[in-house]
C-alpha cells in the first residue's frame, strides 16, 4: 500500500508540475515571444510535386533496408549545365530591365 | 545629396503614411515617381573617401569609415563600407549615397515604407501591453532610438530536388513506428534572400512574408528619410541560404503529406543566377535600453509584423510556475486517488502500460515546455546580440 502511495505521489507530481511547465511555457511563449515565425510554403510562389510516394517502408536496424534504399535510389542532383559563379565573388545585380516588374507582381497577386 | 522641395527649397522626406514626399516647411507633397532628386544635382559618381585616404594612414580601426559631404550644409558625414543612404548629423538632411547604388549595385525594385514611425512604435506598445510576464518599466515602453531601414535583399529562381524518408510513431496500445518515402522536385520562384553580410539571417527570416505585390521600379527619392545598405554577400552565400531554405520548404510539404519527423533526406539546389534582381524591403528598428543591455525589436516596414524577445520577469514566472505546480500536483493527487481510480488501475487494469503511459505524458510535458522556455531565451539573446545592435547603431543621425 505504501508503495502504491509513493508511486501516485511521484505521478501526481510529475503530471502536476509537467502541465504547469507546458501552461507557463505557452504562456511565456505568446507574451515575450512576438513573431517568432517565418514565411511557410504558402507565402511563397512554389510548385511541387512528389514523383514518388512510398507509405509503410520495410526498416530494420541492423542492415541495408527499403527506408535507407529509397534515399539512395531516389536522390538525384540537379544540374543547370551552366559553370557555377566564384563562391568568393560578391554578387552584382544583373542589367535592368523595367518591364520585368509586371511579371514578379502579377505572380504573386495571382498566387 | 539631398532632395529640395520645388516650392520654397525646404527638405523633402518620404512619408510612408501618404506614400508622397513631404517638404517640412510648406508640407508641399509630391509623388515620388515624378519627382527626380539626380536631375537637381549633376554629382551623380561623386565618391566617399575613405578614412585612411583622408589621415594618409592604413590603420584598420578605419577600414569600414568613409567620408561624403552633406550637399545642404556641406558637414563630413562618415558612413561605414555598406550604407546607400543615411541622414547628416549637423543639417538632419536626409542624403542619399548616390555613387554607392549607382550602376551595378542599383537596386531593381524597392518596396516602399508603409507604416509610419509612430505605428510601429504603437504597435510594440500594444504588445508590451498585452505581455503577461512582460516587466512594468517595459510596459511604459520608450524607445532610445528608431531607425528606418531597407534592407537589401536578392530574389531567385530556383530548383529543388529532394529524397526524404519521414518516421512516424503511433501509439495504438502499444508504440509502433511507420516509415514513409517522398521524393519529387520543386520550384521557387522570386524567393527573398537577405543580402547584407551585417545582419543576422535569423533575424531577417523572422520578418517575412512580405507582400511583394507592392514592389516599386526603383526610386531614390523612396530612400529620403530612411537608412539603406547594398547587398554584401557572396554567391556561396547566397548558394547556402537558398539551399537551406528550399530544404526547410520542401521538408515542411513532406512532414505535411506524410506526418511525422524526418528520418533521413537528400537535397539537392540549383539556382538560376539569370533570374536574380536586387530588391530593398523596408523594417523599423527600434532599440531601448533595459537594465544596461540594448535590446532591438523589428517591425516589417509593410505588414507592421513585430519581431522580437521581450526580457522577462523571471521571478514572477518562476514563481507562478511553482505555485500552479503545486496546486496542479494536490488535484492530480485526489484525481488518481478520488474514486479509487488509481487503485482500480494499478491493481485491476494493467499497471505497466498505465504507468508507460504516464511517464511518456509527463517527459513529453517537460520536454515541450523546456523547449519552448529554450526558444524564447534564444529569441531574447538575439534581440540582445552585438550584431543586430551594430547593424542598427553604426549610423549617424
Amino acid at each position: 500500500m505504501e508503495v502504491i502511495t509513493f508511486v501516485v505521489c511521484f505521478f501526481s507530481v510529475g503530471l502536476g508540475f509537467g502541465l504547469a511547465c507546458v501552461i507557463f511555457a505557452i504562456l511565456l511563449s505568446r507574451s515575450n515571444d512576438i513573431g517568432n515565425s517565418t514565411g511557410m510554403v504558402e507565402d511563397y510562389k512554389i510548385d511541387i510535386s512528389f514523383d514518388v510516394c512510398k507509405n509503410h517502408l520495410e526498416h530494420h536496424w541492423e542492415k541495408q533496408d527499403e527506408a535507407d534504399m529509397f534515399i539512395i535510389n531516389y536522390t538525384e542532383n540537379i544540374d543547370s549545365g551552366i559553370e557555377e559563379p566564384d563562391p568568393d565573388k560578391v554578387v552584382e545585380a544583373m542589367p535592368l530591365n523595367r518591364f520585368e516588374l509586371e511579371d514578379i507582381t502579377a505572380i504573386y497577386v495571382d498566387g | 545629396m539631398i532632395a529640395r522641395c520645388s516650392n520654397c527649397a525646404g527638405r523633402l522626406v518620404f512619408d510612408p503614411g501618404t506614400q508622397r514626399l513631404v517638404c517640412d516647411k510648406c508640407g508641399s507633397r509630391f509623388k515620388p515617381e515624378e519627382f527626380n532628386i539626380s536631375d537637381n544635382d549633376p554629382v551623380w559618381d561623386k565618391r566617399p573617401s575613405s578614412m585612411n585616404e583622408i589621415l594618409g594612414t592604413d590603420s584598420e580601426e578605419y577600414m569600414d569609415c568613409y567620408v561624403y559631404t552633406c550637399s545642404s550644409c556641406g558637414g563630413e558625414i562618415i558612413i561605414n563600407g555598406k550604407e546607400a543612404s543615411t541622414q547628416c548629423i549637423y543639417c538632419g538632411n536626409p542624403s542619399v549615397i548616390f555613387s554607392r547604388i549607382a550602376r551595378r549595385k542599383k537596386p531593381a525594385y524597392i518596396l516602399p515604407f508603409k507604416n509610419t514611425r509612430e505605428y510601429a512604435l504603437d504597435n510594440i506598445k500594444a504588445k508590451l501591453k498585452k505581455g503577461i510576464f512582460v516587466p512594468k518599466l517595459l510596459k511604459n515602453f520608450t524607445a532610445d532610438d528608431v531607425r528606418g531601414i531597407y534592407i537589401p535583399y536578392w530574389i531567385v529562381n530556383c530548383e529543388h530536388h529532394g529524397a526524404v524518408v519521414v518516421e512516424n510513431t503511433a501509439y495504438f496500445g502499444k508504440s509502433e513506428t511507420s516509415y514513409h518515402g517522398r521524393a519529387g522536385k520543386m520550384k521557387i520562384v522570386n524567393l527573398p534572400v537577405e543580402a547584407s553580410r551585417l545582419l543576422d539571417n535569423n533575424s531577417s527570416l523572422r520578418l517575412e512574408p512580405y507582400g511583394l505585390q507592392a514592389l516599386k521600379p526603383f526610386d531614390e527619392d523612396y530612400l529620403l528619410g530612411f537608412y539603406s545598405d547594398i547587398p554584401d554577400i557572396t554567391y556561396g552565400e547566397l548558394k547556402n541560404v537558398v539551399h537551406q531554405r528550399a530544404t526547410t520548404l520542401f521538408d515542411e510539404a513532406v512532414i505535411d503529406s506524410a506526418s511525422g519527423q524526418i528520418y533521413d533526406e537528400r537535397h539537392s539546389t540549383s539556382i538560376d543566377y539569370q533570374s536574380r534582381k536586387c530588391i530593398m524591403l523596408p523594417a523599423w528598428f527600434i532599440t531601448y535600453d533595459y537594465k544596461g543591455k540594448r535590446n532591438t525589436i523589428l517591425v516589417n516596414g509593410q505588414t507592421g509584423k513585430v519581431i522580437g524577445g521581450i526580457p522577462w520577469n523571471k521571478k514572477l514566472f518562476y514563481s507562478l510556475l511553482f505555485a500552479s505546480g503545486l496546486l496542479l500536483s494536490i488535484f492530480m493527487y485526489f484525481f488518481l486517488t478520488g474514486f479509487g481510480t488509481a487503485l482500480y488501475i494499478l491493481v485491476w487494469g494493467n499497471p505497466f502500460m498505465t504507468i508507460c503511459l504516464m511517464l511518456v505524458g509527463i517527459v513529453s510535458m517537460f520536454s515541450f515546455g523546456i523547449a519552448t522556455i529554450n526558444k524564447a531565451s534564444r529569441s531574447l539573446e538575439l534581440t540582445q546580440s552585438g550584431s543586430i545592435f551594430n547593424f542598427v547603431k553604426k549610423r549617424q543621425g
